[in-house]
């Protein structure tokens, strides 16, 4: 089960910018490799990863498989106000994995 | 004033009895060196070309002085000393009773090319080269220099490159890419940034994994590199972040929206991601982490609201690859 790890400050100042860390698990086999028996390791990666803030996107990612495995994306956005970030995963075979974190805008 | 130290020579010259050959060059030379010498309106007029040197190997001024004495038959190579016998005490600063040692011949064999001989002064053009608008311009005034032809990182004259071209022409609006352009040997990884169109022209710097990768009012060209080779310790796994600065306007003009990290195939791959920064992003800042296979150079471009593009380039010494095709 794919876990992931988000990092949003609990607290916040309205207008002020935080940063939000996002790692989930995930092998991203590049599909470049292959077995002893030359059978080729099919690509499993995660292409896409969206961030939302009540409901309004933020950040967007597009992955290839040069990203690492268990990809870490760090990015910044403006704290507006009060509510829920909501991040989505989507990959190879159908992975597709969500997770959401609250923050507080004073 | 003369120098008395180089009279033998000029006597030698003037004697027309003389019909030795000790020493033309270094009298010729000596007479020229000194001021005093070549002033001296007694002496025949010398080359008056560069590389003068010799003036007796110019059988062309030889020639010419030798048709200025009347009735002298052309096809003789005359000195344009008198040919009648004239007493030692004629020449000037000669003793009569001198010794016929230091006499030299009136007409001189031909002297060695190497003596060297009065060549045409050169014109200022001669270091020119025509223009390909077919003007003339000095020779490698105007040349660009090529930054790293071997990793087409020539970006530095008249834009980025073809790679880089293609890339931001697949590029739609409004998302941040990151590529790497594939070289020969090398990989690279590309981040671009995209920003909102209405983005005005701004100021920005774009850095690769926090190092000091600054491109400062690139517009399309190369970076101003001065990136730092890092190691990439553990070597697996690199951290790529990609900044570009001060883009939190409060209009969110002039934000970049898009990267893209690539690496060339199978290095693991030419391409690493894209990256989309709206405008309430704040800061227009990426961090994330990137597979090498090898020691390479990582590109970062962004796109921006306003259509340019920046870049910022840096080497990464990997010691350990993280995607080699081991099998399993």
């Amino acid at each position: 089960m794919a876990t992931a790890l988000i990092n949003v400050p609990a607290k916040a100042k309205r207008g002020e910018i935080i940063e939000i860390k996002t790692l989930m698990s995930h092998i991203m086999e590049t599909g470049y490799r292959h077995t002893a028996e030359g059978v080729v390791i099919p690509r499993d990666i995660i292409t896409s990863f969206t961030c939302r803030y009540n409901g309004n996107e933020v950040f967007r990612a597009e992955l290839f498989p040069a990203n690492s495995a268990n990809p870490f994306i760090t990015f910044f956005t403006t704290a507006t106000e009060s509510g829920k970030l909501e991040f989505e995963w989507i990959g190879d075979k159908g992975f597709a994995a969500t997770a959401s974190a609250s923050i507080t805008v004073e | 004033m003369r120098n008395p130290g180089s009279r033998p020579s000029r006597r030698k010259f003037l004697d027309k009895r003389s019909y030795r050959m000790s020493g033309p060059i270094l009298a010729g030379a000596l007479l020229l060196s000194m001021p005093g010498f070549a002033a001296a309106e007694d002496l025949p007029q010398l080359c008056r070309f560069r590389r003068c040197d010799s003036y007796l190997a110019d059988r062309s001024a030889r020639r010419s002085r030798a048709r200025a004495f009347a009735g002298a038959p052309s096809h003789q190579h005359l000195h344009p000393l008198p040919q009648w016998p004239v007493p030692g005490r004629e020449v000037p600063g000669r003793s009569r009773t001198e010794s016929g040692r230091f006499r030299q011949p009136l007409v001189r064999r031909p002297a060695p090319t190497s003596a060297g001989r009065c060549l045409q002064p050169q014109s200022r053009n001669d270091h020119a080269v025509l223009l390909p608008d077919r003007r003339t311009g000095a020779r490698r005034h105007r040349m660009a220099r090529q930054i790293d032809p071997v990793g087409w990182a020539d970006r530095g004259h008249g834009g980025v490159s073809r790679q880089l071209a293609r890339i931001g022409s697949d590029l739609d609006e409004g998302l941040l890419h990151t590529t790497s352009v594939s070289g020969p040997r090398r990989q690279r990884g590309c981040a671009w940034y995209g920003a909102a169109r209405d983005a005005a022209t701004r100021r920005s710097h774009t850095r690769i994994d926090g190092i000091s990768d600054q491109n400062r009012r690139g517009r399309r060209r190369g970076t101003d590199r001065k990136s730092k080779t890092r190691c990439a310790a553990a070597g697996r796994e690199r951290q790529h972040r990609v900044d570009d600065g001060p883009s939190h306007q409060p209009d969110g003009r002039g934000r970049p929206r898009r990267q893209h990290p690539r690496l060339q195939r199978e290095k693991p791959a030419a391409e690493h991601g894209q990256f989309l920064s709206p405008p309430r992003a704040g800061r227009a800042q990426i961090s994330t982490r990137i597979r090498l296979a090898d020691s390479q150079k990582i590109v970062a471009i962004a796109k921006l609201s306003d259509g340019s593009f920046w870049s910022a380039t840096t080497d990464v010494v990997v010691t350990l690859a993280a995607c080699t095709d081991e099998l399993i």
